[in-house]
């Protein structure tokens, strides 16, 4: 078996409801911002709360070399391709690699399946429709826009990154809920350690501010609770391997040194997820990392949803090394060890 | 619905569809060398312009029975595509290579060949059944 190989972290992109980049971000932490604010996207009036925090001022655009292809993506994916975007841009990896050499690995949720277009779509083919399926495929179909699944299909968010990036290496979509981005991450950094790939660009992408994702929170008894907010935005990594990065010259801003996934239900299987990433299971040794406790740095980190705990740990320039974490409600779970630039062997950086 | 409106409407539609200036969407050009169109756009394309005129267009609408009886050889496709050039402008005909082959007939597909055919279909006397 060929060793595996080690892992930079060279580009981050973050599109977040606290802004965008990571000083803009770091800074909003620093003063204890918070994002919630009535939603926008959609009337939340009905719902036991109607906070949500949003990306404000979106404009996917500059990010897009094709404009034409912004009508395929809906919201997750437009995030997605200017994150993905703004991190290639923050590695300087254009023209770096060769287009089969760079892959894609995102983690991300469902969409509301246009359901304003799908409903329209009913309504003009008279209400019965909706619950007559013969009539539905019948009558709906040809008033629906031929493209209304494609702009909805979970793997078009890492399809159109792809494209936009120009990226034909390994191309995944992980959905394990809010695990997802953070287990997207580790595979990526996998892909890079085996070898699979030269470059990942890794992360999370989601926008739970539509009326399906709220009813989902509403049933689950989280709406209108103690500090749930839903939100949206997207994290991407450049996931780089190492001697490549160190070649070109590239700042290298972390080291993915260990990460793990698996399903727990409880402290114990928490701490065993905890152990295994901090281990170093992408190749390196993690010295600093196996005896420091990570169960627990990770245990904290479990409190905090959604994909910007990474972002978080990152932030926090002057942490040597964190543990980032996300459990799902279902018991999926994604640990990711990071070793951060100040903490990087000398000449690393 | 006159002409001029036909074609007012149509290049709006291939603008918003193909995300291009309306002053770039010429009758001339075309919808795949000068627009950038792509297959998925023709099916997109379609299905805007049967929403803002409510018609239905049918799938290989532009080109159908063009090749029937034909047999699929390259003299045989050029003497076609020769009668063709004759029969029906509003095609970017110039555009054709030198050993032209029927793939590259959505390449002549122009914004004219679009407003053309509206104007077939939205005639009174040709008014689908």
């Amino acid at each position: 078996m060929k060793p595996r190989r080690r892992v930079a972290i060279t580009g981050v992109g973050l599109v977040t409801p606290l802004g965008r980049g990571l000083p803009a971000v770091a800074a909003a932490f620093g003063r204890g911002e918070s994002a919630a604010a009535p939603a926008t996207l959609f009337d939340a009036s009905g719902f036991a709360s109607a906070l949500a925090a949003e990306v404000r001022d979106f404009d996917p655009r500059p990010s897009f070399r094709a404009p034409k292809a912004l009508k395929l993506c809906d919201r997750r994916t437009q995030l997605a391709v200017a994150a993905a975007s703004d991190a290639v841009a923050d590695a300087r990896l254009d023209g770096t690699l060769a287009p089969e050499e760079l892959g894609v690995i995102l983690g991300t949720s469902g969409s509301d399946l246009g359901a304003p277009e799908l409903s329209r779509a009913v309504d003009g083919a008279g209400g019965a429709a909706a619950k007559d399926v013969p009539l539905f495929a019948r009558k709906v179909l040809s008033g629906l826009s031929p493209l209304w699944l494609l702009v909805h299909l979970p793997n078009m968010t890492g399809a159109h990154v792809a494209i936009q990036a120009g990226a034909r290496g390994p191309n995944d979509t992980v959905m394990t809920g809010w695990a997802a981005g953070l287990q997207a991450v580790g595979e990526g950094a996998a892909a890079v350690a085996r070898g699979d790939a030269e470059a990942v660009l890794a992360g999370g992408t989601d926008s739970a501010i539509h009326p399906f994702a709220f009813a989902g929170f509403q049933q689950a008894g989280w709406l209108g609770g103690d500090g749930f907010v839903p939100g949206e935005g997207a994290v991407v990594l450049v996931l780089e391997e190492w001697e490549r990065a160190r070649r070109r010259g590239a700042r290298v801003r972390g080291e993915v040194v260990g990460w793990s996934s698996g399903v727990v239900d409880g402290d114990a299987d928490l701490e065993r997820l905890a152990r295994r990433a901090g281990a170093g299971e992408a190749g390196s040794a993690p010295r600093r990392f196996a005896g420091k406790g990570s169960a627990a740095a990770a245990g904290r980190l479990f409190a905090a949803h959604g994909p910007f705990d990474l972002a978080l740990g990152l932030a926090a320039a002057d942490t040597p090394c964190c543990v980032a974490a996300a459990r799902g409600p279902w018991g999926e779970s994604a640990v990711v060890s990071v070793r951060t630039a100040p903490s990087l062997p000398e000449g690393a950086a | 619905m006159n002409r001029q409106e036909i074609e007012s409407r149509a290049r709006g539609v291939v603008a918003a569809a193909l995300d291009h200036p309306l002053d770039r969407v010429t009758l001339d050009a075309s919808l795949i060398d000068d627009l950038g169109a792509e297959s998925i756009d023709f099916l997109d394309i379609a299905f805007r312009l049967e929403t803002e005129f409510g018609i239905e267009i049918p799938e290989d609408e532009v080109w159908k029975g063009a090749f029937d009886g034909v047999p699929d050889d390259a003299d045989a496709i050029a003497a076609r595509l020769a009668q063709l050039a004759r029969e029906r402008p509003g095609f970017a005909w110039d555009r054709l290579g030198p050993r032209p082959s029927r793939r590259e007939l959505p390449r002549l597909i122009t914004v004219r060949t679009v407003v053309d055919y509206l104007e077939r279909r939205l005639a009174p006397e040709s008014a689908p059944a």
